[in-house]
């Protein structure tokens, strides 16, 4: 009897509880957009929080409502982020721009003041200076490419590293990577990026001594530039605002510092 | 023993968390922000009460010894599908009146369902033979215990993050620590009344 007895008891217990949270659940559930279901389902789910977002479903509620790009999500991939821009209505760039990485660096010949043996790692060599006559410029040994996830980044043949950015998802890992920070997350506008590609900050003339392509800070490009698109501080000219009307050839830029990349191909 | 006593015992002097070592899990988990701390305290403290409330009346005139089905064995079971019905409850009303509370708590707040603090307050008020309002106050004090050792905690451990804490030591072991230190403050308490 006491088997019976035991059962009925844990079936009557189990059933009442049950009865209370189902009419418990119909006063108190919640409604939710179904969209966010459905970007929620889609997201890898692994709640990595690269997003700036505490989780997956989170990140969903924001995109659903059309507050963050689907474009923000670092760990999905790009059909899965356009299926969430289905969803939520809007194109990859809703609500803010998707961003790009530049490489503030364009030194092809640079100068040095020694010869540098130790390891070939951007890391290592940064310790040193790596026998760079310019404090501020590329080392050259692709820390930037080893930590890029999507093979973006890719050395020249003067080693310079050089972003394709169709292939760049603004991810910002090689930002981390580059002891020397001279790369930068800029947002694309009109499928291009302009930027300025130095990082000096000595005055005009040491940095001219020392690199051809160095800027000068001569100040031309705020000049000719759209208004309030390039700013000069620091002995150093910078992009302010990406702008359509932005010409580079129009500039002349002295030393040619003044980069632009686009996303298709050049044609 | 005196209904105050009873509070007294199970706040300070035998505390669940730092005198029984029960209810570490949630102590671990959720003690890096006073204010969801305080949250995961209130949330937990409101279980218990319900809990000792409704197993209480489940225990005495279905289960135990003295009634005609004396079913003691069914305790563990029927105790935990008291609390977990009671945790999904708290989830569904924190959801609906308090998301932000919801979101903060993430995935500790079902885990309440598995903080043994609560099962064990259960056993105990079974064990000591407490009657209803002595249970009801040995589920309150326990839970007030439990909120009142988290919230310590996290306070100590948001003041830890400025703390020149060795790199060994950052993260958990430095935890750890801290609560070794804190069990040892609270067994200051030990001894005044017996459990």
């Amino acid at each position: 009897m006491t088997i019976v007895y035991s059962i009925a008891v844990l079936a009557g217990v189990g059933i009442a509880a049950g009865a209370i949270l189902v009419a418990a659940y119909s006063r108190l559930k919640v409604e939710e957009d179904p969209g966010v279901e459905r970007i929620n389902e889609l997201l890898p789910g692994i709640n990595c929080g690269a997003c700036g977002y505490a989780s997956c479903h989170e990140f969903a509620a924001a995109a659903a409502e059309g507050k963050v790009s689907p474009g923000e999500c670092r760990a999905a991939s790009s059909e899965i982020k356009e299926k969430i821009a289905e969803i939520s209505g809007c194109d990859y760039a809703c609500g803010q721009e998707a961003k790009k990485a530049v490489i503030k660096c364009g030194a092809e010949e640079r100068k040095m003041l020694a010869d540098y043996e130790g390891p070939a790692v951007c890391g290592e060599a940064a310790l040193t200076g790596g026998g760079l006559a310019c404090r501020w410029g590329c080392l050259g040994f692709g820390d930037c490419a080893e930590a890029c996830p999507y093979d973006a980044i890719e050395l020249n043949e003067s080693s310079l590293p050089v972003v394709d950015l169709e292939k760049c998802t603004g991810c910002g890992l090689c930002v981390k990577a580059c002891p020397r920070n001279l790369i930068e997350l800029k947002e694309i506008s009109d499928k291009r990026v302009v930027y300025v590609g130095c990082s000096n900050r000595q005055v005009g003339k040491t940095t001219r001594k020392i690199c051809s392509s160095g800027c000068i800070a001569c100040g031309i490009c705020v000049k000719k530039g759209p208004e309030g698109s390039f700013e000069v501080s620091d002995n150093l000219a910078a992009l302010k605002i990406q702008k359509e009307e932005i010409d580079v050839g129009k500039i002349k830029c002295p030393v040619n510092c003044i980069y632009e990349s686009s996303a298709k191909p050049e044609s | 023993m005196s209904l105050l006593m009873i509070l007294i015992s199970a706040v300070l002097v035998n505390n669940f968390v730092l005198y029984y070592f029960l209810g570490i899990c949630p102590f671990l988990g959720v003690s890096n922000k006073m204010d969801s701390s305080l949250g995961i305290g209130m949330a937990t403290t409101f279980v218990m009460t319900m809990t000792a409330l409704v197993t209480w009346p489940l225990y005495r005139y279905i289960i135990s010894p003295d009634t005609g089905l004396n079913l003691p064995f069914l305790e563990y079971v029927i105790f935990i599908i008291v609390i977990a019905s009671l945790v999904q409850f708290v989830e569904m009303f924190l959801r609906k009146y308090f998301h932000h509370l919801y979101r903060a708590l993430g995935i500790y707040l079902p885990l309440i369902t598995t903080n043994c603090a609560i099962l064990g307050m259960a056993l105990f008020m079974v064990l000591r033979d407490y009657n209803y309002i002595q249970a009801m106050v040995f589920g309150f004090g326990a839970g007030v215990g439990f909120t009142l050792v988290i919230f310590i905690m996290a306070g100590i451990r948001e003041e830890l993050r400025y703390a020149p804490v060795p790199e060994v030591f950052k993260g958990a072991p430095i935890a750890l620590i801290t609560a070794g230190l804190l069990a040892l403050a609270f067994m200051g308490f030990s001894g005044m009344i017996a459990p």
